[in-house]
């Protein structure tokens, strides 16, 4: 089930909706309200991975035994013990689902070895919860969070619907006083509705409309202008961008309907003035968490050169392999850690002023598209054949560019525009006003409801981070 | 206060859709009762709840005159395209050429089962709605309609299998709104199956009375269809299909059958009117594909027995849902016609075994697909 889909807007989020303030109503407790939100994203999660909710509910029930012996145990060595059994379990969970058939082709392929693999479907949010759980362990093992000892609350934290199959990831010493006692008010009640219908139209209005113009462009055959293939590859930027934004508005904006804070997860990245200012806008929660739990424990900034370097690198493939198992990853990963290096040792861009700063912006974009080019792609040979294709090629533009234009242009002109932080800064300038007010409600009821025009007869509806 | 308006509006507008859709929930819920497996269940309650939506009228034409303001002719994901004078098409696939040869495979042991029978046989490549010519919609994707049936022919001529190649013969006309040509286009193309049989096998048929369009009358209903493409668009995006109904002008007398897995859905008797259209159909307002006014809808089995017949021959008839108008008046030719569509979901049992059951005279086919010939 998604966000943007019918079955869930019109008939799991009104039943959750009105039977979690009915219980609220009867007893403002936070057992009865977080059983029913457990059992509710259980069943969110069921309907439409019916065959992986047992993994699911393994690694709450692993995480849970381990914070469990992590906290009771006085023994440095055991509590070290406990938590690297705890990591091994989970990360061989995510490598036989994620990895396996991966590294196993590879060896194929390198040693020539012939032997059957299995496929092996991913269960949807293994990445996302998996490193949430092993957040949650860590952060006991370090004394940071105290040890849930109600399997339901741990339950809860793992599972939570809005925030289960693509993030943000949320911490546990983010939530854990809001799991155990929060307050549902009106005002955040508001504020959660629109922050869901704000990202709504961004899934279902932009990206799924952007998804079209890139499809047809990374699925050609190869025979398309070269102004074509720059129209696909900006179409995939904003798509990408409008996708996993979008879902993360929706992801808080749930949260703050039953009462939950989530932090940010993205903070208009495109107005980045080089990629490291990039990577603080995009993603912030995994971002954070391979700043805390991998390059930070490894030494972080606090050590020579060389050592920063190689814990950049270590990050930067993690990150790549992180979204998926493909080489096209680790090449994105790859070049983002060469970048950042250079940009850290040697260009020192956020100094760059007046033209240097402008030409520098328009680097960091182009550098960022050509980036999520490979990633789209299904092969690194593709990327670079795309590229090549938007330097060299026979035709500057055909019927297909006209068709692009005509079809897309008003999705990608939006887009550039919505990428933006335009409406934020208009409206803190009038923000007083009525007539303000007004226009703010018809918004965002018209957003609201040609988002359900297109649910209703739309066609496409993933989610692109749904696959990791 | 302005996002507190919103969220209860909001709030509203989605109580108010869960409420109305009670009776989608029902059919979804029943959906899912009737499947064994869980996970089969859980995509049959999703897609009947969603079908359920998508059949809604006002939500349709919203969805449509949104797109007609954009001027969008690309329509779910290039599912569907539409030209300037909104012409909608739908995009064909290439077939690879392993299908291509599997096809022809099926055919020539049609064709070889009724020798077998002493049937005479006759495939007919159709004219199908496809913008592979139209110039403004070049750069909308390759459409392979053409290539595909060019590389079926040329795959059945070498096999010397007697063909009629419809595609060239006139400028067929097609419904605007809907993959389907017009009633009148299926009537020439009876004729022209018609006249080719008659000079394949010595003449023996009355071709000339029965295809004159003059002892034929035109029954119109203006403005009324909107076909397969146009109901998912909706009424304002480019308007909707007049409807032309040839009713003959001589003496009929039919009698129709439908049966489905053998057990009989539907009978009709009468005049030709009476026994082939479901007319309450095209009186209704709210009922979009007219389409389906053809032959009752009958899409699975069709028996039909011409009782002023000039002759005792027998004819199987084997088509996709283009052959549902057309064998209306193939049907005026012997004393009784068979129809099956051998699409997915539709008359699907060994063809071959049809035959040496039924000892048809004359087989024709009129269809571009897989079927099953057992094997």
């Amino acid at each position: 089930m998604v966000f943007s889909d019918s079955i869930f807007l019109f008939l799991f989020f009104p039943i959750v909706l009105f039977v979690y303030y009915g219980i609220n109503l009867v007893s403002s407790k936070s057992i009865a309200k977080n059983l029913f939100l457990f059992i509710a994203s259980l069943f969110f999660y069921a309907f439409g991975n019916y065959r992986y909710i047992g993994i699911l509910l393994l690694s709450i029930g692993i995480n849970y035994f381990a914070g469990i012996l992590v906290g009771y145990f006085k023994n440095k060595g055991i509590r070290k013990l406990c938590l690297i059994l705890a990591l091994i379990i989970n990360i061989s969970i995510l490598f036989h689902f994620k990895y396996q058939n991966f590294l196993l082709s590879n060896i194929q392929e390198i040693f020539h070895i012939k032997w059957e693999l299995h496929k092996i479907s991913l269960p949807i949010g293994i990445s996302f919860f998996t490193f949430q759980a092993m957040s949650y362990v860590i952060d006991v093992y370090k004394k940071k969070v105290k040890v849930q000892k109600n399997p339901v609350y741990l339950g809860l934290y793992i599972s939570f619907f809005p925030q289960l199959v693509a993030g943000p990831i949320v911490r546990y010493e983010d939530i854990e006083d809001q799991i155990n006692t929060r307050k549902e008010t009106f005002e955040l009640f508001s504020q959660g509705i629109v922050r869901f219908v704000i990202g709504l139209g961004k899934k279902v209005l932009l990206a799924n409309n952007l998804a079209v113009a890139a499809d047809y462009v990374f699925n050609s055959t190869g025979d398309l202008a070269l102004l074509s293939y720059w129209i696909g590859t900006i179409s995939y930027t904003l798509q990408i961008y409008f996708d996993f934004s979008g879902y993360s508005d929706m992801a808080i904006g749930l949260g703050q309907i039953f009462g939950f804070h989530f932090a940010e997860n993205f903070n208009y990245p495109y107005i980045g003035r080089n990629i490291t200012d990039f990577w603080r806008r995009w993603h912030i929660s995994l971002s954070t968490w391979f700043r805390d739990y991998v390059y930070i424990p490894l030494g972080g900034n606090r050590c020579s050169l060389w050592k920063q370097i190689r814990n950049l690198l270590i990050v930067w493939l993690l990150t790549g392999i992180w979204h998926g198992a493909n080489w096209t990853f680790l090449f994105w990963g790859g070049a983002y850690f060469i970048i950042l290096v250079l940009e850290r040792f040697i260009l020192h861009p956020e100094k760059y002023k007046g033209l240097q700063e402008v030409l520098y912006r328009i680097f960091t974009l182009l550098f960022i598209n050509f980036e999520w080019l490979f990633f789209r792609s299904d092969t690194i040979r593709q990327g670079f054949f795309m590229i090549k294709n938007m330097f060299i090629n026979k035709d500057l533009w055909d019927a297909g560019t006209l068709m692009l234009i005509r079809e897309f242009g008003i999705f990608i002109g939006i887009g550039a525009i919505a990428s933006l932080p335009v409406f934020g800064t208009y409206k803190a300038k009038v923000k007083d006003k009525i007539i303000f007010d007004v226009f703010e409600i018809v918004y965002y009821l018209a957003l609201f409801y040609l988002s359900i025009i297109y649910i209703i007869n739309g066609t496409y509806n993933p989610f692109i981070y749904f696959n990791f | 206060m302005s996002k507190k308006i919103t969220a209860g509006l909001i709030l509203i507008i989605l109580f108010v859709m869960f409420v109305s859709h009670t009776d989608n929930l029902t059919k979804a819920i029943d959906a899912f009762k009737n499947t064994e497996q869980t996970e089969t269940g859980i995509i049959n309650f999703s897609s009947t709840y969603k079908d359920g939506l998508a059949q809604n009228g006002p939500w349709v034409n919203l969805y449509g005159l949104i797109l007609k303001t954009i001027n969008k002719r690309e329509i779910k994901n290039f599912r569907i395209v539409c030209d300037k004078e909104g012409n909608m098409y739908m995009q064909t696939a290439r077939l690879d050429d392993y299908k291509v040869r599997r096809i022809v495979a099926d055919i020539k042991a049609i064709q070889d089962t009724a020798a077998d029978e002493g049937a005479d046989f006759l495939f007919v490549q159709t004219p199908y709605k496809n913008y592979s010519r139209c110039m403004e919609l070049r750069g909308y994707g390759q459409d392979y309609t053409e290539d595909n049936f060019d590389r079926i022919v040329a795959g059945l001529k070498a096999d010397a299998v007697p063909i009629l190649d419809l595609r060239a013969m006139r400028n067929w006309s097609f419904f605007r709104t809907d993959h389907h040509w017009t009633v009148e286009s299926s009537f020439y193309a009876s004729s022209y199956i018609m006249e080719t049989i008659n000079e394949l096998y010595d003449g023996q048929l009355n071709v000339a009375f029965y295809s004159d369009i003059d002892n034929y009358k035109v029954e119109s209903y203006p403005n009324s269809l909107l076909g397969s493409t146009g109901i998912q668009v909706g009424e304002y995006y480019s308007g909707k299909d007049d409807f032309d109904i040839l009713i003959p002008a001589f003496d009929t007398n039919l009698e129709y059958e439908h049966f489905v897995n053998g057990k009989k859905k539907s009978s009709h008797a009468g005049e030709f009117k009476k026994t082939f259209i479901e007319a309450s159909l095209l009186k209704k307002k709210d009922y979009y594909n007219k389409y389906n006014a053809l032959l009752h809808m009958g899409w699975n089995e069709n028996i039909i027995r011409n009782l002023n017949a000039d002759n005792e021959k027998k004819c199987l008839f084997v088509s996709h849902s283009y052959g549902r108008s057309l064998v209306q008046y193939l049907s005026l030719y012997f004393a009784e016609t068979r129809y099956l569509d051998p699409q997915i979901g539709r008359y699907n049992d060994n063809y071959l075994e049809y035959i040496q059951n039924y000892h048809p005279d004359i087989v024709i086919v009129m269809y571009d697909e897989e079927i099953n010939v057992g094997g």
